[in-house]
C-alpha cells in the first residue's frame, strides 16, 4: 500500500490512507462535517454511504474487540447505532441537565418509581406504607400522601411487600391481606387504597405488579406468593383472585410476571421435605379460572441437611428463557430455556430443560432484566443481544446476553461498582447500567464498553454514607434520565443530548393517518399519540407499531358492534373485555343485576360525589363524535353509566366479572 | 536497560531504549515472540525520516502509562480537538509526513499516535464545506455536475441536524 517506490514517485495524499483509518478519522466528525465529506469526493461518498464503514468506526470507539454482544439503540443500521451512542455517551460524560435532590416526605424511601411520560415519580415508604407523587424536574412534591391503609387496617398489618408501577401500585401485608393504588387521571383524592376480599394465610412474602399500562380486565395485574405456598394471581380493578396455585408445607420466594408474554414464575421452598422447585405457567390458562393451568416444573433441587440453603433471590422471565440467581454456596445465575412452542411435550415432571450457569464472585443480590422486548430484526448491529444484568455482595455488577444459548462467552462486561460492598440495586436500558451499592456510590455505566459513564452520588464522608435503595430510569434508551433513592433523598437526573448529534429521519409517512380508516373517530389510543411515541416509532420502525394499533382499532371496532357505543368512556381493551364477558351472559340476568347495583350505585353516588364533577376524565375526547353519544346504550348497563365515577365503575365492572365466573 | 535495533526501509538503522520501542504494539509483540537478539527489526514499511519522527514521539511519551483497554475509550471520548500540546507542536508537519506519519503508525499499531495524527485530519475538516476540503487535501472534484447536484439534494434534509 505505502512502498517507498511510488512514495519517491507520487507524494502521499489524503486519499492514499486506507479505508479503516479514513473512517478513524470520519469518527472524530460531528454529522455536519461528515455531509460536508461525503459531498467532496465520490471515494468518500461512497465510503460514508456504505454501512459496513460506520461499524468501522462503532468497533474503534465502542468495541475494541470482536466483542459484538450488545442490544441496539437504534433501528438497525451501524450508522444510527454509532451516531446514537455517541450522542448517549456526550449526554452522560459531559451532558449538562438539572439534578435535582429533594426530600419526597415520606421518611425513607424503599422504593421509587419514576413515570417519564407523564413526569411523575412515586416514592414508597415500606415502613409505613406511604407513597408520594412529585415531579422528578421541578421537585415539586404533590400534596395528599397515598396511603395503603385505612382506619380498620391497624398497625398489626404492617405492609411486608409493595412495589410500584406507573398505572398499579400492589401491596402485601404481614397479615396475608392484598391490596392496590390505581392511578387514575381522576383527582388525587380518588386514588383510594382497596383491599382486596380474599387473602393469604400467611405473610406476603413477594409480589409483582403490571409496571406499564393497567391490563384489561380479566387480566392479571398482580401476583402475589405468600408464605402460606399460595400463589395469587388478582385483577386489579375488581380484586377478584382469577387464579391461585398452593403448594402444602411450603413457602413461596419469588414470583415475576411477564404481561407481554403472559408468563408466570415462582419459586417455592418446601420446608417439610427441604428442596427448591421452579415453576413456570404459561399462556392463556391463566387467565381463564376454568381450564387448570399446566405447571412446568424448570427445576427442582433437593438440599441435603447440611447444606446452606439456596434462596433464589429473583426469578425474571424473558424470551422462551428464564433467569435465577442462586445463593450461597453455589453463587450463580442459571439460565433455563424452554420451547413455548413445544408446550405438550413437556409434562410436570420432566425439570431442567437446559441450563446454564454463570458464576459469580461474590453471592447475588440483585437481578434485572432489560424491559425492551424486540423482536430480533433481519439485521442488527451487535447480534441483538437481551441484557439481564446482575450485582452481587462483592460490588461488582455482570451484564449477561440473555439470548445465548451458552455461557461459552460468559459474561458480557463485568463492572467494579464498589469494593466490597454489595449491590443493592440495578436498571438497565439499552443504553445504560445503573448501579447502586450499599456504600452510597451510584454509577451510571455503558452496556457495550462496561466503563464508567457518570457518577451518580458517591458519599464521601463514611458517617453519611447510606445505602442506595432504588433506581428507576427511562426504559427508553435515548432518553437519559432516571432517579435514584438515597434513603431520605430522592435523586432525580435528565441530560441533555447534544444538538448535533440527534438524527431527524425525514417523515416520509405520517403515522397518525397512515392506518387509521377515516370513519373511525379518534379515540383515546389516537388522541393521546404523544410526541414521544411517535418519535419512538420513527426509530423503531413504523411497521410494528402500525401493526399493533390495527389490531387494536379491529378489535375495538368488533367490541362496538357487540356493545353499541354505550361504554365510548372505556380503552379499548376494556371494551374488548367487556364484548367477551357479556356476550357469554344471558341478558336477563345482568339486566336485573344491573339494575339492582344501579339503584345501589346511585344512592352511593349522591352520598358521596357531586353529580356534576364526577364524569370520568377520559370521556371528554369522545364528546367530540356525537354518533357515539347519541347510539343507544345496550340494556345491561347503567344508564347514567357516563356519570359513574372511577370507583363505581370498578365497582360495577368486580360484580360484573364475579358474575361472569359464577 | 536493554537496546533494540530498528532498520528502516531505507536501510538507516536506529538505536533506542527497548521501553521506548515498544511503544509500538507491533514490536513489542514481536519481541515477546523472540525474545532478546541483536539483529535489527527489519521495518520495510517506514522511511527513515518517519522513523526518526515517530521515535522522537515515543521518546516523549514513553513514560506514559499504558491504558486498558477501557481508559483507551475514555481518552477518545475527549472532544477530539483536545490534543496535547507538544503532541500539536510534534504533529505541525506537512500533510505529507502527517500521513506518513498516520501510516507509519498504523503499520506499527501505536494508537495514541494514530489517535493524534486522525484527529489533527479531523480538524482540518471540521467545519468546511466540501469545496474547501478539496481544497485542504488537493482532491479533485470527480463528480459530474448532474451528480453533485443529486448528492446535495439528498443531504438537504440533514441541513438542519
Amino acid at each position: 500500500m505505502n512502498s517507498p517506490n511510488t512514495h519517491q514517485k507520487r507524494p502521499l495524499t489524503v486519499q492514499d490512507l486506507p479505508h479503516e483509518i479514513l473512517m478513524v478519522i470520519f469518527s472524530f466528525l460531528d454529522v455536519n462535517s461528515l455531509v460536508s465529506a461525503k459531498q467532496c469526493c465520490s471515494a468518500w461518498y461512497s465510503l460514508l454511504s456504505k454501512d459496513v464503514s460506520w461499524r468501522t468506526a462503532f468497533q474503534y470507539h465502542f468495541s475494541g474487540d470482536q466483542n459484538q454482544y450488545f442490544s441496539p439503540v437504534g433501528n438497525g443500521t451501524w450508522r444510527q447505532e454509532y451516531i446514537l451512542r455517541m450522542a448517549l455517551q456526550i449526554a452522560y460524560k459531559r451532558g449538562k441537565g438539572q439534578t435535582m435532590q429533594y426530600d419526597s416526605r415520606v421518611g425513607q424511601m424503599t422504593h421509587i418509581y419514576c413515570d417519564f411520560g407523564s413526569n411523575r415519580l412515586f416514592t414508597g415508604n415500606l415502613m409505613t406504607g406511604c407513597v408520594s407523587i412529585s415531579d422528578p424536574k421541578t421537585g415539586k412534591v404533590e400534596r395528599g400522601l397515598l396511603h395503603c391503609g385505612s382506619g380498620e387496617l391497624s398497625t398489626t398489618h404492617t405492609v411486608s411487600k409493595m412495589m410500584l408501577g406507573r398505572q398499579l401500585m400492589g401491596f402485601g401485608f404481614l397479615n396475608g391481606q392484598v391490596g392496590a393504588i390505581i392511578m387514575t387521571r381522576a383527582v388525587a383524592n380518588q386514588r383510594k387504597f382497596r383491599a382486596f376480599s380474599e387473602k393469604h394465610e400467611d405473610a406476603v412474602s413477594c409480589i409483582d405488579v403490571v409496571r406499564g399500562d393497567l391490563p384489561p380486565l380479566g387480566q392479571i395485574g398482580i401476583v402475589t406468593g405468600g408464605d402460606d405456598g399460595c400463589v395469587r394471581c388478582w385483577d386489579a380493578r375488581t380484586g377478584v383472585c382469577l387464579q391461585s396455585f398452593r403448594f402444602d408445607s411450603s413457602q413461596i420466594v419469588s414470583v415475576n410476571y411477564n404481561s407481554r408474554r403472559r408468563l408466570l414464575m415462582f419459586d417455592v421452598y418446601n420446608y417439610s421435605k427441604g428442596f427448591y422447585a421452579l415453576y413456570i405457567v404459561e399462556g392463556p390458562s391463566i387467565l381463564t379460572p376454568l381450564v387448570k393451568p399446566r405447571l412446568i416444573a424448570l427445576r427442582v433441587c433437593q438440599l441435603n441437611e447440611a447444606d446452606e440453603p439456596l434462596p433464589m433471590l429473583c426469578v425474571d422471565c424473558s424470551n422462551k428463557c428464564a433467569f435465577v440467581t442462586t445463593g450461597a454456596p453455589l453463587n450463580c445465575i442459571e439460565r433455563f430455556s424452554y420451547d413455548t412452542q413445544d408446550e405438550l411435550a413437556i409434562s410436570s415432571s420432566t425439570p431442567l430443560e437446559s441450563r446454564v450457569l454463570y458464576e459469580c464472585q461474590g453471592k447475588p443480590t440483585y437481578m434485572v432484566i432489560d424491559a425492551n422486548e424486540r423482536e430480533p430484526k433481519n439485521f442488527c448491529p451487535g447480534e441483538n443481544a437481551r441484557l439481564v444484568a446482575v450485582g452481587d455482595d462483592a460490588g461488582r455488577a455482570y451484564l449477561i446476553n440473555s439470548q445465548a444459548s451458552s455461557s461459552r462467552r460468559g459474561f458480557l462486561k463485568t463492572m467494579e461498582v464498589s469494593r466490597n460492598t454489595p449491590v443493592t440495586c440495578l436498571a438497565l436500558n439499552n443504553a445504560v447500567l445503573v448501579a447502586g451499592a450499599g456504600s452510597g456510590f451510584c454509577g451510571i455505566f455503558d452496556t457495550v464498553t462496561g466503563t464508567l459513564l457518570r457518577t451518580i452520588a458517591n458519599a464521601r464522608n463514611p458517617a453519611r454514607r447510606e445505602p442506595i435503595l432504588c433506581i428507576s430510569i427511562d426504559s427508553d434508551s435515548l432518553s437519559p434520565k432516571g432517579a435514584i433513592s438515597m434513603g431520605k433523598h430522592v435523586k432525580s437526573w435528565a441530560y441533555t443530548m447534544p444538538k448535533q448529534l440527534v438524527i431527524r429521519r425525514p417523515r416520509t409517512v405520517n403515522p397518525r393517518s397512515a392506518n387509521i380508516p377515516p370513519s373511525l373517530p379518534m379515540q383515546r389510543g389516537g388522541a393521546e399519540y404523544s410526541k414521544n411515541e411517535l418519535e419512538r416509532e420513527i426509530l423503531m420502525g413504523l411497521d410494528q407499531v402500525a401493526q399493533e394499533r390495527r389490531e387494536r382499532l379491529e378489535a375495538k371496532e368488533q367490541a362496538q358492534q357487540l356493545l353499541g357505543a354505550g361504554l365510548v368512556g372505556l380503552s379499548d381493551e376494556e371494551l374488548l373485555a367487556y364484548a367477551t364477558m357479556l356476550s357469554r351472559e344471558e341478558a336477563e340476568r345482568q339486566e336485573l343485576q344491573a339494575q339492582e347495583m344501579q339503584t345501589i350505585l346511585a344512592e352511593e353516588t349522591t352520598a358521596e360525589n357531586a353529580p356534576g364533577n364526577s364524569t370520568q376524565e377520559s370521556s371528554a375526547p369522545i364528546l367530540e363524535t356525537p354518533t357515539s353519544v347519541t347510539a343507544s346504550s345496550p340494556p345491561i348497563v347503567p344508564e347514567n353509566y357516563m356519570d359513574l365515577d372511577e370507583e363505581e365503575q370498578i365497582r360495577l365492572a368486580m360484580q360484573l366479572s364475579l358474575l361472569d365466573m359464577n | 536497560m536493554s537496546k533494540v535495533k530498528l532498520l528502516s526501509s531505507d536501510n538507516e538503522e536506529f538505536t533506542v531504549d527497548r521501553i521506548v520501542a515498544e511503544k509500538s504494539i507491533l514490536i513489542k509483540n514481536m519481541l515477546e515472540d523472540m525474545g532478546e537478539m541483536n539483529v535489527p527489526i527489519p521495518l520495510p514499511n517506514v522511511s527513515s525520516n518517519v522513523l526518526r519522527k515517530i521515535i522522537e514521539w515515543c521518546e516523549h511519551h514513553k513514560n506514559d502509562l499504558y491504558t486498558g483497554n477501557e481508559d483507551e475509550t475514555e481518552i477518545r471520548l475527549k472532544k477530539s480537538t483536545d490534543i496535547d500540546e507538544w503532541d500539536q507542536k510534534f504533529i505541525s508537519v506537512d500533510q505529507e509526513m502527517l500521513f506518513e506519519i498516520i501510516l507509519a503508525s498504523n503499520y506499527l499499531d501505536i494508537k495514541p499516535l494514530l489517535d493524534t495524527g486522525c484527529k489533527t485530519i479531523a480538524n482540518m475538516i471540521r467545519g468546511k464545506s466540501p469545496e474547501d476540503i478539496r481544497k485542504t487535501f488537493n482532491i479533485p472534484n470527480d463528480f459530474t455536475p448532474e451528480e453533485e447536484e443529486q448528492i446535495r439534494k439528498e443531504n438537504e434534509w440533514a441541513e438542519d441536524r
